[in-house]
């Protein structure tokens, strides 16, 4: 069960996205899937990317399409939901939410945000695979000494 | 603000490559953050760098010595490097790379901006120095791109390479890093001694944007990368086996060379072609971009070689290197040499190569006068799209056709109407550019230029039916392989074929039962119709050619085009959504 107070950052290690007309494109790297979000998905994703709680995304999503915050936190927390299970966002409790600016929106429809993958441009978007893992002793990890 | 707190400390880890370090320290000098410092961490045993430091006057610089041999890891040197620094932030300073005078005070100020303690560039400029052309690279957390608060910076792992990729993903793990989209900070120069082999940037390039000619020239310039080239890494040779024969081709053939120009893109090209039968064929191909305004003394962007057997009595003969990869493509055999630079593909009767440093592509056949019809519609489609890619003109899969210069791109799987809507449009007036492959080139004052690359129009059973006067041109055909028939699109419509237009509109037809309607349609659908055809194709541009698609698809208005079964609607409709998409000019 996710916390309504949890924050979220964008996975920025191996997925990159795009705004297009208020709706998301989003691409895991790593594998080579990609997601469309459509506008009411894109403003949560912006929300999620601004390091917003769940309560802060469902309030300024509840507000900007003027739909009761109830319905509106379900349908945040199934997204939240599927981009962790697809590893397009992690937890970061630790991060300062910034503002995110969502007056290009004004007059959008509220609909259920849905997360559409595609799997068809695996071999072409997928980058370099990863460097074999490097088993650093946790002690290489301290400062560098003054 | 103490004189500490400003302070940068770039640090450059150097082993006898003075040539290039004088260029990383001539960027260090012109910086124009006023406080900082360059600490140049050698071995010990490196007298030709020793020499060089104790030229220089400058007390920002300092020459460190790491002992050698053996010379440490560079993660330890590195760490070595840290440790003499006196700066609050600390720099990574490449000796290979070039630096823009602003790196340090725009990177600086949006650290301090971001409220983070480093600051990436998620994006650089790569030269490549033995072809000489710069590409945009893909996005990522470029790690010689760092600047960071010097007691946040975690120890470099024991590694002759990789070892800067464990400390960014330690510093992106604890959330550090602003990423900053600023590539023309950085140019990251592939010079043939890099700590990576020509396979690793392969893939980067095959991944990255590449600029136009133009702008790589001023690249090049700028930066002074002419003089780091490495000439003993020349690709020339790897054709001179193929260049040799077709010479002896053209002096032995029982028939003339011809000689033909045309414009690629815009660009001048020459084609020299021994045999009649395959100059008629290839010059047929490209008939819509055939230039008369093409000097023949040159200089030409591409020049295209082609010889058969039938004519010359002449083979190809293969390339005496080894290659970087071998793969199967369509019963054929493509094989890359020098770090792609020099792609070779090959079946039974017939042989493409081209050789991207000296813009030439080499086509053989067996007999000019005995292709498939697929053969002659795109004669070296992978060599051609490789070239285009390198003039930074995207390959599309999509139709293309213009009205009074304004272009409108069709788009979507095969059997989605591409076709019909193209030829439906270039009967009726529109000017034909092709029906599906064609270029896309964004110009830097943000126009979308569209052009040609074909001359032919594959038909199939249902194009006959819905077009009846195609029958007077089909070219029918006669190889096991071929399953549609073609025209000839200068021969169907000769006053309407078009090399080049402005693209002002992206379509997605669709095949309905209804009367024939459209409607505007959302950009991120769009792109997903478009990018999965056009990018699967052998060289579609990966996850650069993605981006490109990314760039353009946001400036285009976009429509779903329902098709109805009367098919002499298409026409109209696509001049009114030329209407809507301009604003009414037509």
């Amino acid at each position: 069960m996710i916390a309504t107070t949890s924050r979220f950052k964008i996975n920025e290690k191996f997925v990159t996205s795009k705004m297009i007309d208020g709706e998301a494109i989003i691409i895991n790297l790593a594998n080579g899937m990609y997601y469309s979000l459509d506008k009411t998905g894109g403003v949560a994703w912006l929300l999620i990317g601004g390091g917003l709680s769940l309560d802060e995304i469902t309030a300024a999503v509840s507000a900007r399409f003027s739909v009761p915050a109830r319905q509106v936190r379900d349908d945040v927390i199934a997204l939240v939901t599927d981009l962790l299970k697809q590893n397009l966002i992690l937890p970061a409790d630790g991060v300062a939410a910034t503002k995110v600016a969502l007056e290009a929106y004004a007059g959008e429809a509220y609909e259920t945000p849905v997360l559409n993958s595609y799997d068809d441009m695996g071999d072409v978007l997928a980058l370099d695979p990863p460097l074999p893992q490097v088993e650093i002793e946790p002690a290489a990890w301290d400062a560098i000494p003054q | 603000m103490t004189h500490a707190e400003g302070l940068i400390s770039c640090l450059c880890v150097t082993r006898t490559r003075v040539k290039l370090l004088k260029r990383a320290v001539d960027c260090f000098l012109k910086q124009t953050h006023p406080d900082r410092e360059l600490v140049i961490l050698f071995d010990s045993d490196d007298a030709e760098t020793r020499q060089y430091l104790a030229t220089l006057s400058d007390p920002r610089i300092r020459g460190v010595e790491s002992p050698a041999p053996p010379p440490l890891s560079l993660g330890l040197r590195r760490n070595r490097a840290v440790a003499e620094a006196r700066g609050h932030y600390i720099c990574t300073w490449d000796d290979d790379d070039w630096y823009h005078p602003d790196r340090l005070a725009v990177q600086l100020s949006a650290l301090r901006q971001s409220g983070r303690p480093a600051c990436m560039l998620s994006r650089l400029i790569c030269l490549d120095t033995e072809t000489l052309r710069a590409y945009i690279a893909p996005y990522g957390a470029w790690e010689g791109s760092v600047l960071v608060e010097r007691n946040r910076m975690v120890a470099y792992p024991d590694l002759a390479r990789g070892e800067d990729t464990v400390v960014i993903d330690a510093l992106r793990q604890r959330d550090h890093v602003h990423l900053l989209d600023r590539p023309d900070l950085y140019v990251y120069t592939i010079h043939g001694s890099n700590t990576w082999h020509r396979g690793h940037f392969a893939q980067i390039l095959k991944n990255s944007t590449p600029v136009t000619p133009s702008q790589s020239q001023q690249i090049v310039e700028e930066t002074g990368s002419k003089a780091l080239a490495n000439p003993a890494l020349s690709m020339r040779e790897h054709l001179a086996p193929t260049r040799y024969w077709f010479d002896q081709a053209a002096r032995r053939g029982r028939e003339p060379m011809q000689t033909s120009y045309f414009r690629f893109a815009g660009e001048p090209v020459r084609m020299q072609v021994v045999g009649n039968a395959l100059s008629d064929h290839l010059t047929q191909t490209f008939a819509q971009l055939a230039a008369d305004d093409v000097n023949p003394d040159g200089p030409f962007a591409l020049t295209i070689n082609a010889w058969d057997r039938a004519t010359t009595g002449l083979g190809c003969p293969g390339v005496p290197m080894p290659p970087d990869q071998t793969q199967l493509l369509d019963a054929g055999l493509i094989t890359t040499y020098g770090g792609g630079r020099i792609v070779r593909y090959e079946r039974g009767h017939y042989v493409n190569a081209i050789d991207r440093l000296s813009s030439e592509i080499f086509t053989w056949r067996a007999d000019g006068n005995d292709q498939a019809l697929y053969e002659r519609a795109k004669p070296f489609p992978n060599m051609l799209e490789m070239w285009y890619r390198d003039q930074a003109v995207q390959q599309l899969h999509a139709g293309l056709v213009a009205h009074n210069g304004k272009g409108v791109l069709f788009i979507g799987k095969s059997g989605a109407g591409k076709s019909t809507c193209t030829i439906a449009c270039a009967l009726d007036g529109f000017d034909y550019l092709g029906d599906d492959h064609n270029g896309l080139q964004m110009t830097p004052d943000g126009h979308c230029i569209g052009h040609s690359f074909y001359n032919a129009a594959r038909i199939g059973p249902g194009h006959l039916a819905h077009f009846p006067e195609l029958r007077a041109h089909q070219v029918r055909p006669h190889s096991e392989y071929d399953e549609k028939s073609l025209v000839w699109m200068t021969q169907v419509r000769p006053g309407n074929v078009a090399r080049s237009c402005q693209i002002v509109a992206v379509v997605m037809p669709r095949i309905a039962s209804g009367p024939t309607r459209s409607c505007r349609a959302s950009k991120v659908q769009t792109l997903i119709a478009l990018a999965p055809s056009t990018l699967k194709l052998p060289q579609g541009g990966g996850f650069g050619g993605f981006m490109n698609l990314a760039d353009f698809i946001p400036k285009m208005p976009c429509f779903l085009l329902e098709c109805g079964p009367d098919i002499s609607q298409i026409a109209p409709s696509v001049r009114k959504i030329i209407q809507q998409a301009t604003g009414g000019a037509d």
